[in-house]
C-alpha cells in the first residue's frame, strides 16, 4: 500500500465516512505500465479493461500510449471515451452477438479476436475486411487461476478458422493463448510459442502469412507468494521468441490487466463479528463487511489470497476463518485454508485487503442483502 | 487496414513492381544495389506492409562488413505506394525492421537517405563518416544507428556485401523456415 492511500484513508476516517472502500493509486498504475513497456519495448500493450475500467485508469492508460483489449461494446465506447483511437482497441471477446459486432465496426473496431468458424462468418458480414486473430487452447498449467476450455481452440483448428476468416474476404491477422491467470512459471510460454509458430508454419503452407502473436495476459501482480518480474517475464517470452520463430519475428502484443491494476488497490474493510462454534473451536470466524458478493468474488475455490494487514499486525496470530457479512451460506472468503490473523483483532477493527486494484469493483453486486456496490476511489 | 508481416516468395513480383514505381529504373544503378546484387538479405529481415491482399510497402536489411570484419546491416531499399503514403506506413516498417534487427542480434544498421527524415528514428551521421560506400559520392547521406552501444565507435573502411549468395533455383526473398510455403505457393 502507498503513502498516498494511507493518507487518503486516514482523511476519510477524519470525515467520518464509513463502508468498505477501494482506493487505487493511479501512480502504481503508471508505474506498471511503463514497467511492461520497459520490459517489452517492442511488443504493444492491450490493457485488459475487464480488469478495472474505471474513467481515471483508462484515461491515464490512454494517454500513456497504451491499447486496450474490451470484452463488450459498452467497454469500447469508455475507451473511446477515456480518448483513445479505434485503431488501438482490439474487441477480444471470443463470444460476441452479431449487431455487438456490427456496432463496433460502426465505432471503427477493425481487430477482432475469433475461435471458431461460426464467428468468423458473424465477423465476415458484420465487420468485412477486419483483422481477425484466432485464439488456441493451452494448457496452462501453473497458473493458480486455470482458464478451462471456455476460450479457444485446438491448435489444429486454429488453422481452418484461419483459413476460413482468408477465404471469407478477413485479414488472418494471427493468434492468440493465454497462459493463465497470475503464471508465475515463465516457462509456461515456451510451449504456447510452439503451438503458435506450427500454426503459422502450416498457415504459410495454405498461402496464408500470419504476422501477430497475442502473448494474452496472465501476468500476475503481488499477491502473498514471490512472483517473477515483468522483466523476466519479457526475457522468456523473447527467448521462446527466437527458438520457435527464428529469425522470422512476428508482432507481438501483450494484455495484461490484474499485472497493470492489481497491486494498485487496497481495500479498507471493518471486521463485524469474530466469533466461535464452540467452546473448543481452536478456529475463530471473523466476519467482515466485505465478501464474495461485495467485490472479492475472486476468492471463489480460494484461488486468490489477498494479503490482509491488521492495526494489530505483530501480535500473535492463530488461523481464523474469513467470512463475508450477507446471509448467503456460501459467502467465505478462506475456510480451506485458514488465514492466520491476530488473537488480538477485535470488532470494529479496520483492515486493508492489498492487491485488490483488479477484478473487485465490478464484481460487487448492485443490492444483494441491501448492501450497496463498493465504493471505489482513484487517486 | 496495414498489416506488417514477413516478406514471402509469392510476394516478390508485388514488391517488385512496387520498387519499380517507387524508384524506377534508377534503383539498380544506385551504389547500395551493387552491395545487394547477389546477396540474399539477412535472414528474417525482409519486411511488406499489406492493405487486405495488396503489397503496399517494403523494406529490406542486408549483411554487409562495416569495415575491418565489422558486421552491420544495410538498410534499404524502403519504399510506399504513392496511394498510401502520409499514412505511417514507412514509418511502421522501419520501426519493426530495426526491432527485428536488435531482436535477432544485430548491432548496427547503416543506410544511404536523408537525415531530417531518418534521425527520427535514430540515425546519424556521427559514426559512420569515416566508412566508405563504394560508389556514394554525398557521404554525407551515409548514416548509421547502433543497435548495441559502441557498435559503431571507431568505424572506418570499405563497406563490403557479406550476404549468403542468392542461388537462381532459390527466390531472393524467402526465409529458412518457410520454404514449405514457397512451393505451395
Amino acid at each position: 500500500m502507498t503513502e498516498r492511500i494511507r493518507e487518503f484513508l486516514r482523511n476519510r476516517r477524519a470525515e467520518g465516512l464509513e463502508g468498505p472502500c477501494l482506493v487505487v493509486d493511479l501512480d502504481v498504475v503508471r508505474d506498471n505500465y511503463n514497467a511492461f513497456a520497459k520490459a517489452l519495448p517492442d511488443t504493444r500493450v492491450f490493457y485488459a479493461v475487464k480488469a478495472n475500467p474505471a474513467p481515471e485508469v483508462l484515461k491515464l492508460l490512454a494517454g500513456l500510449g497504451s491499447s486496450f483489449d474490451t470484452a463488450s461494446v459498452a467497454e469500447i465506447e469508455m475507451v473511446l471515451a477515456a480518448g483513445a483511437t479505434p485503431d488501438r482497441i482490439s474487441y477480444g471477446n471470443t463470444i460476441k452477438k452479431e449487431r455487438d459486432i456490427a456496432r463496433a465496426f460502426e465505432l471503427g473496431v477493425r481487430l477482432f479476436a475469433v475461435d471458431c468458424k461460426a464467428e468468423v462468418e458473424k465477423i465476415a458480414r458484420a465487420a468485412p475486411g477486419s483483422r481477425v486473430f484466432c485464439r488456441f487452447l493451452h494448457d496452462c498449467a501453473g497458473a493458480e487461476w486455470p482458464l478451462s476450455r471456455k476460450f479457444g481452440c485446438e491448435p489444429a483448428m486454429a488453422i481452418d478458422v484461419l483459413e476460413h476468416a482468408h477465404r471469407l474476404g478477413l485479414v488472418p491477422h494471427g493468434v492468440s493463448f493465454h497462459v493463465g491467470s497470475q503464471q508465475r512459471n515463465t516457462g509456461a510460454w515456451d510451449g504456447a510459442l510452439a503451438a503458435a509458430a506450427m500454426i503459422f508454419r502450416e498457415c504459410a503452407e495454405r498461402g496464408i502469412s500470419l504476422s501477430m502473436v497475442n502473448l494474452g495476459g496472465g501476468f500476475p501482480t503481488k499477491y502473498l507468494k514471490k512472483v517473477p518480474t515483468v522483466k523476466l517475464y519479457g526475457n522468456a517470452i523473447f527467448q521462446g521468441l527466437r527458438k520457435h520463430f527464428g529469425n522470422r519475428i512476428p508482432e507481438t502484443i501483450i494484455e495484461p490487466g490484474r499485472g497493470m491494476v492489481g497491486n494498485a488497490g487496497t481495500i479498507e474493510a471493518e471486521v463485524v463479528l469474530v466469533s466461535r462454534k464452540s467452546e473448543k473451536d481452536e478456529v475463530r470466524w471473523v466476519y467482515l463487511d466485505i465478501g464474495k458478493f461485495g467485490g472479492l468474488a475472486e476468492t471463489i475455490d480460494e484461488s486468490i489470497r489477498y494479503p490482509i494487514r491488521t492495526p494489530r499486525d505483530g501480535d500473535k496470530v492463530a488461523p481464523c476463518i474469513l467470512a463475508g457479512p450477507t446471509c448467503d451460506s456460501v459467502d467465505v472468503l478462506y475456510e480451506k485454508n485458514p488465514y492466520p490473523l491476530p488473537v488480538s483483532l477485535e470488532i470494529g477493527d479496520r483492515v486493508l485487503i492489498e492487491g485488490t486494484g483488479a477484478y473487485t469493483a465490478t464484481y460487487s453486486s448492485v443490492a444483494f442483502n441491501g448492501f450497496a456496490p463498493l465504493q471505489t476511489f482513484h487517486i | 487496414m496495414v498489416t506488417i508481416r514477413n516478406e514471402t516468395s509469392a510476394d516478390v513480383r508485388a514488391r517488385n513492381a512496387l520498387l519499380d514505381l517507387a524508384y524506377g529504373p534508377v534503383r539498380f544503378k544506385k551504389p547500395s544495389e551493387k552491395l545487394r546484387r547477389g546477396r540474399l538479405p539477412a535472414d528474417g529481415l525482409s519486411l511488406v506492409a499489406c492493405d487486405g491482399g495488396r503489397i503496399v510497402g517494403t523494406v529490406r536489411l542486408w549483411n554487409v562488413d562495416a569495415g575491418g570484419g565489422r558486421p552491420a546491416l544495410l538498410l534499404g531499399p524502403l519504399a510506399v505506394h504513392p496511394d498510401w503514403r502520409n499514412r505511417g506506413v514507412g514509418g511502421e516498417l522501419m520501426r519493426r525492421a530495426l526491432r527485428n534487427a536488435r531482436l535477432t542480434g544485430h548491432r548496427a544498421v547503416l543506410l544511404v537517405g536523408d537525415a531530417d527524415y531518418y534521425g527520427r528514428f535514430g540515425f546519424t551521421a556521427d559514426k559512420s563518416g569515416a566508412l566508405v560506400l563504394p560508389g556514394l559520392h554525398e557521404r554525407h547521406r551515409l548514416l548509421g544507428l547502433e543497435l548495441a552501444s559502441g557498435a559503431l565507435d571507431g568505424a572506418r573502411g570499405l563497406i563490403a556485401a557479406s550476404g549468403r549468395p542468392a542461388r537462381a533455383a532459390r527466390p531472393a526473398a524467402s526465409g529458412v523456415s518457410f520454404h514449405r510455403a514457397a512451393r505451395a505457393a
